[in-house]
């Protein structure tokens, strides 16, 4: 069995359950982060970064007292989450991770090729993530409290990552709801949300079509996850001395992480863009040089064997890899 | 449910236009919903628990509250009290409290203290009747309070009898509210027929869809919906009523019941965002009225007036200030703009490759 294919099975379990979860009374309730989209009406639990923001907008004196158990407790359970899946929720779990596989999917099925951007371009781009987690933190803060002696922001700027987060519009359109698919004329800031969110919205659709993985290089629920990329409990390992650099990864990589061909010297190689696809580690072909780890036990590793037995077989998604990865 | 917000009152009886443009509130899951005098299910115990309370003091399922003395301390609580344990709220749970208001005129409740004897009552999401104490909240009048705990649908009742002039008014008002909380034991009685049972003698029925099971959701009226209402009197339909809808403004409309006591109600727009958007809810009364001479031997009373009332609570619609198609086109602009973008890039690369 091919990870791609068990990956693709595993993202349709969780689209279905953290959709439509709820309708069945399957629900992990909202007090621990199921990364499951607020705007949802059948969700199964809420997403980390909605309760996130929530709880930031509080005026200190709250989150510092009343709020701060609740807070923490939180906190407590994303990280036992990063330290637990870490990355692998991007790859694998991610509803909107897996509708840009799709999209993949649909443009490899009409024969256009894959964008990529150039090097350059893309280690500049990979620092969008952080700026955007740094205003997640900060703009909610501003609604509870005078930060730096600043005037307090208003309600409307109240969860503004979820405001422009495409799973907003998005999502909710698989319970045929388009309430969301909006421009709010009601304030100066709402009008830029929601112009924003319908731009990030478009954007979103034909860039997924366009070029693998588009959004995620602008999530900060990565920039959050990638805390936990030298800690968590799964990894990536890299043996440098049977990696030849034949630059198979890099090029299968729907990241288009290059270092992953380039460093020899490095062990643990899940970087920050990293999402645990496990891609690299099928189309390496040498034996044990790449490897996931579980607790530091390898429970899958690149072989001559498996990489030609794949290889031999071919699919259709091979021939659509192969022609992007030329 | 949200705390400290007006969420319903008694209607009082009399002439409803008068005192329509300073009625009460009801908060956006609040259907407001009569009750028959005397309240169906209301246990000694709880009868024990009426006027007379503390403002703020809670009538918790029927378990009993402390009642206002002289004796209490600035903290509320008598000398030798135990301090009550910590009520363990759900989060996003929130009690239910409802101010009771003033009526109009013609029932002549020109105090507070006549609505101390309001008999009060809530139907919980496990089907248990409890009555509430109406308590006097400081400077805002008087109000019914349920900590509300369980998760699930909570139906108030209130009503008062007031005798004046020979007219004997019956006046009677509901409401519904939505809550988070703890999971309910499950019962053998079905929702329908202890609603049923629970069900005002003369009650507007608020015959709108039921919203689900997902109780954390703010469930919200706007303009332009159509409320669908049932009149029941003496548990039976009641056909050819009037029913009365009145705005806040005083737009008024009246539409008969039909054989099954039915009538849908137009929840038209009333407010019109002259400066800037205001998104408050806006209060609409739905009313009737039904007067039947008595046969009262003494001669004292002459007239029966059986009047209930429901408030709904409606927000203005969003179309007011959203617009979908924006939206849309903004989305396909975006799509085509990158989409031509990155082909022409293409088609360049093509060129300089060649």
């Amino acid at each position: 069995m091919r990870v791609d294919r068990i990956r693709l099975a595993v993202q349709i379990f969780f689209f279905g359950f953290l959709l439509f979860g709820g309708w069945l009374g399957l629900t992990i309730g909202n007090g621990i982060p199921t990364m499951s989209c607020i705007y949802v009406e059948g969700r199964s639990g809420s997403c980390f970064l909605y309760p996130f923001q929530r709880f930031l907008s509080m005026p200190w004196t709250t989150l510092f007292s009343s709020a701060g158990v609740s807070f923490l407790i939180y906190l407590g359970t994303f990280f036992l989450w990063g330290l637990v899946f870490g990355k692998i929720f991007c790859g694998w779990i991610c509803p909107l991770g897996f509708l840009q596989d799709l999209l993949s999917r649909l443009r490899q099925w009409t024969g256009i090729k894959a964008t990529r951007f150039g090097f350059a371009a893309r280690d500049r781009l990979q620092w969008v993530k952080y700026a955007l987690l740094i205003l997640l933190i900060l703009l909610p803060m501003g609604i509870g409290n005078a930060v730096a002696g600043l005037p307090k922001l208003s309600s409307d700027w109240a969860v503004p990552f979820c405001q422009i987060c495409p799973g907003k519009p998005i999502l909710p359109l698989f319970e045929g709801d388009v309430s969301h698919w909006i421009v709010d004329f009601s304030s100066a800031t709402k009008l830029f949300f929601t112009v924003l969110s319908m731009i990030l919205a478009g954007l979103f659709l034909v860039g997924g079509f366009l070029r693998r993985r588009f959004l995620c290089y602008y999530c900060p629920m990565a920039a959050l996850l990638s805390v936990f990329d030298r800690i968590g409990l799964i990894n990536l390992v890299k043996k440098g001395d049977a990696c030849t650099r034949c630059g198979n990864c890099a090029r299968a990589c729907p990241m288009e992480i290059r270092e992953i061909a380039d460093l020899r010297d490095r062990r643990h190689i899940v970087t920050q863009d990293c999402m645990l696809c496990l891609r690299c580690i099928e189309v390496c072909p040498e034996n044990k040089a790449l490897s996931a780890t579980i607790l530091g036990r390898p429970v899958f590793s690149s072989s001559a064997a498996g990489f030609l037995k794949r290889h031999t077989k071919g699919s259709s998604h091979d021939k659509g890899s192969a022609q992007e990865e030329k | 449910m949200e705390p400290g917000r007006e969420m319903s009152r008694m209607r009082g009886g009399g002439d409803a236009q008068a005192d329509s443009p300073h009625a009460s509130h009801t908060s956006d899951p609040s259907r407001t919903r009569p009750q028959e005098t005397p309240p169906h299910g209301r246990s000694q115990a709880d009868s024990n628990a009426n006027a007379g309370h503390q403002p703020g003091n809670v009538q918790t399922h029927g378990k009993g509250t402390s009642s206002h003395s002289a004796e209490q301390t600035a903290d509320g609580k008598k000398p030798g009290e135990k301090k009550q344990p910590r009520v363990r709220r759900a989060a996003m749970s929130h009690p239910a409290h409802y101010l009771l208001k003033l009526g109009a005129p013609a029932a002549r409740i020109d105090s507070d203290d006549a609505l101390l004897d309001v008999r009060a009552s809530v139907l919980t999401p496990e089907l248990k009747v409890s009555a509430l104490s109406p308590a006097r909240q400081a400077g805002r009048g008087v109000s019914i309070r349920d900590e509300a705990l369980i998760q699930g649908r909570y139906d108030f009742a209130a009503s008062l009898v007031r005798t004046e002039d020979g007219v004997r008014y019956h006046l009677f008002t509901q409401t519904t509210m939505r809550n988070t909380g703890h999971k309910p034991k499950e019962t053998k009685t079905s929702p329908e027929n202890a609603r049923a049972a629970h069900r005002a003698f003369f009650a507007i029925e608020d015959r709108r869809p039921d919203s689900g099971h997902n109780f954390a959701r703010v469930q919200r009226t706007y303009t332009g919906d159509a409320l669908p209402v049932r009149i029941w009197f003496d548990k039976r339909p009641l056909p050819g009523v009037s029913v009365t809808l009145e705005t806040e403004s005083g737009w008024r409309r009246t539409i008969i019941t039909d054989e099954r006591g039915d009538a849908t109600l137009p929840l038209i727009k009333e407010k019109f965002h002259t400066s800037g958007v205001d998104k408050k809810p806006l209060r609409y009364f739905i009313m009737t009225e039904i007067r039947q001479p008595t046969a009262d031997a003494s001669g004292d009373i002459r007239e029966e007036v059986y009047r209930t009332s429901l408030v709904e609570q409606v927000y203005p619609s969003p179309l007011d200030w959203e617009s979908k198609s924006a939206g849309l086109y903004l989305v396909s602009l975006t799509i085509a703009a990158v989409g031509v973008a990155a082909a022409l890039r293409r088609r360049r690369r093509k060129r300089l490759c060649a």
